[in-house]
């Protein structure tokens, strides 16, 4: 009992697969890895010389550090900056504290409802280094340096992952060859300066109005940034490659 | 420092390193899970083995749907039934509506469509216990179909849904069958299409994946059906159930029934358009879901019908609310490990890469499903909100941690949570925060609908949408 005719999904049932695609997929998140490898501490000295820039444009003085390897043969000079000592200022804190607070009270009576969480991650951060600075240490256990060096760790694995999130996401895709790789060369180039950019706006923060400021950078202006613009990315890429999909009729079958 | 500040110093750190880890295993488990569900779907064929019955297979249905306060939105899925392409013989199709102690007018609408069709009979409930539950077990002790299809009262069929959703079970093993869901409001605010994103990677992904697999689908509560002698075989309706759909489906799969998914039979759905209506229905499946985790988890590792990998899924099924408060406890724990100095250790990069970006490798799991539902239904421009989702599941996690505190809170206290209904806005007529519990007020706000909504305007928008033309 069989019908002449089944009126079709408006939606694909499924997508072609093709092995090559996920292979140059892979081929190319080796390559990158690669490339980011051999030439690390090129590419990581670019980095800091961005930094370095910005710090100028913001005022702030530095040094050279010390040096950080991060991968065998891979270093980077690390920035030594100075941040604001809150036993010559002890009510800063509670002055950033309470100006974020009412920053983000006003802001999130005009923000997008989703968007508000984010907004109160803010004074939460602020709230509990001012709990910890308050109640268990003066300061917290790490340095502008040390916040360099985990900032260049953290952001090295990420770029050394990239290639491979895209490789089994996108890669894997039947779309012409140059949008995979476009949208991942604008992923790293985004990736890489972004990063500079947060490290030194960080650095410049730490030296302005202290080291309170240390965690929100670290859990929200780190990692969590970083995130948001690996899915913007991939958001983006996708909407690029539904509309060729669409355009493919073997992908019908 | 002293010792004893010491001792509880280490045993912190020692605890939070702890939970990091194993906050980290759990949400890795169901990245390989999401990851896997997402390649499977895109490049396998899926499993469509009755649609080809369509049509052919026409057992007697009957279609229960309860109604509290529904005024806004009974017009239109009568209208909607009335236009089904399933035979309107009274001992084919027969659609009972279970008025549920309803204060706004709800009862008249349904007397007034029950004179006009003879296939429409109508259940007035004054007494007995209140809820979906409750009103579903009347109405299926008036039912006569051989197969119960269930719908909430703000669901609209498409036109075939129903000769889609029965053609499974011309297979004495299928249980239930669940179709697809499609929000029709999408475009009324900045959540509904979120949730719109959201839907597509459940149902396009998440369902037609564990189908195709073999795993357990979930049968939904609504835009569903269940063979009347697997229910009874189960036990019938919960009434204590908040989450009855998922009650269900586990009572089914543990006694060797199986459970059919049909993408093919779209049903059209409001979501939520406020984020205090998705906070309460969220709520309510967050408690519903893992009150059935801990009724169900025993007997489904135990079920002798099952094999091991649907055990294992089923499992995961269930405590699928439950990452929301783990992962709470992971960001504490990473906070404590930040604030204590171990970020500084290489050996917990890779953990905190991992981890502190609201476990960044999990999350994406989840959207890349989402990005995998939108390339297979070419719904490209809007996945563009892909990155709001973040935030969307900050809100979420949030509100599942305090809903199950309140749970676990009331098992201990010997208490039950209550039952939300979901708030509805179409027809300029949002009816208010109805609990469900009876007496919710119709209070007539206005909404955020415009003029012109409707069964028209619900069909326009599904098929503008191109979410499986009819």
């Amino acid at each position: 009992m069989r019908r002449r005719q089944i009126t079709p999904h408006r939606s694909l049932r499924r997508l072609v697969f093709r092995r090559e695609a996920l292979l140059q997929g892979i081929a190319v998140a080796i390559l990158v890895d690669a490339a980011l490898v051999w030439q690390g501490s090129q590419v990581l000295g670019g980095h800091s010389r961005v930094v370095e820039a910005l710090l100028r444009l913001a005022g702030v003085a530095w040094e050279e550090g010390k040096e950080l390897t991060l991968l065998p043969g891979v270093t980077v000079g690390l920035l030594s900056t100075s941040y604001l000592d809150y036993q010559a200022h002890p009510l800063y804190p509670w002055y950033c504290f309470g100006a974020a607070t009412a920053l983000a009270a006003l802001a999130a009576r005009y923000c997008p409802a989703p968007l508000r969480p984010l907004l109160w991650l803010g004074p939460l951060s602020l709230g509990i280094t001012l709990f910890y600075l308050a109640a268990v240490s003066p300061t917290v256990p790490y340095n502008p340096e040390d916040f360099a060096t985990i900032w260049y760790r953290g952001e090295t694995y990420l770029w050394l992952i990239l290639p491979w999130i895209f490789a089994m996401s996108f890669y894997a895709l039947s779309v012409p060859w140059r949008l995979k790789a476009t949208w991942l060369a604008l992923l790293l180039l985004y990736s890489f300066l972004w990063s500079a950019i947060r490290l030194a706006t960080a650095l410049a923060t730490f030296h302005y109005l202290g080291s309170l400021w240390m965690p929100l950078f670290y859990f929200v202006f780190g990692f969590l940034a970083d995130f948001l613009y690996i899915v913007a990315f991939y958001s983006m890429a996708v909407d690029r490659a539904a509309g060729v999909l669409g355009k493919q009729q073997e992908a019908w079958r | 420092m002293s010792v004893e500040a010491m001792i509880v110093e280490a045993m912190l750190v020692a605890a939070s390193q702890v939970i990091a880890v194993v906050v980290l295993l759990v949400v890795a488990a169901y990245t390989v899970r999401h990851l896997f569900f997402a390649q499977h779907r895109l490049f396998s064929s899926p499993r469509m083995d009755y649609t080809d019955l369509a049509g052919f297979h026409l057992p007697s249905v009957s279609v229960l749907i309860p109604m509290h306060n529904e005024a806004a939105v009974a017009e239109d899925i009568l209208e909607a039934l009335a236009e089904a392409d399933y035979p309107h013989d009274p001992d084919r199709l027969e659609v009972i509506l279970v008025d549920d102690h309803s204060t706004d007018g709800t009862g008249a609408i349904l007397d007034e469509y029950a004179g006009r069709y003879p296939w429409i009979k109508v259940i007035h409930r004054r007494g007995g216990r209140r809820g979906k539950a409750a009103a579903l077990s009347y109405g299926t002790r008036e039912a006569r179909g051989e197969i119960l299809v269930m719908f909430d009262a703000d669901y609209v069929p498409g036109k075939s849904l129903l000769k889609f959703l029965v053609a499974p079970f011309a297979d004495p093993e299928i249980g239930a069958v669940m179709g697809r869901v499609v929000p029709h409001n999408v475009g009324t605010s900045l959540l509904s299409r979120l949730l719109d994103l959201e839907r597509a990677g459940g149902y396009q992904i998440g369902q037609q994946a564990r189908y195709s697999l073999g795993l357990i689908a979930q049968y939904g509560g609504t835009a569903g059906g269940v063979r009347r002698s697997a229910l009874e075989a189960a036990g019938g309706w919960d009434p204590h159930a908040l989450t009855e759909d998922t009650d269900l489906t586990l009572r089914l799969a543990i006694r060797g029934w199986k459970i059919a998914y049909v993408n093919r039979a779209e049903c059209y759905e409001e979501v939520p358009e406020t984020w205090e209506s998705r906070r309460l229905q969220i709520e309510r499946w967050a408690v519903g879901h893992t009150d059935c985790l801990h009724r169900h988890l025993g007997a489904l590792l135990r079920s002798p019908y099952l094999t091991r990998r649907e055990k294992w899924d089923g499992a995961f099924l269930l405590g699928v609310y439950l990452t929301a408060p783990l992962i709470a406890l992971g960001w504490a724990a990473t906070a404590i490990l930040f604030f204590q100095g171990s970020s500084y250790l290489p050996v917990w990069t890779p953990f905190f890469l991992a981890s502190t970006c609201c476990n960044a490798l999990g999350n994406f799991a989840s959207f890349f499903e989402i990005g995998s539902s939108v390339l297979l239904d070419g719904t490209g421009r809007r996945v563009r909100l892909l990155p709001l989702n973040v935030a969307n599941s900050l809100f979420s996690t949030a509100t599942v941690t305090v809903a199950l505190g309140k749970y676990y809170a009331s098992r201990v206290g010997g208490r039950r949570l209550g039952w939300s209904k979901t708030e509805r806005h179409r027809n300029g007529n949002g009816n208010g925060n109805g609990n469900g519990n009876g007496n919710g007020p119709a209070n007539g706000n206005g909404g955020s609908y415009a003029n012109g909504r409707g069964l028209n305007h619900i069909k326009a928008r599904a098929a503008a949408q191109g979410s499986g033309g009819e």
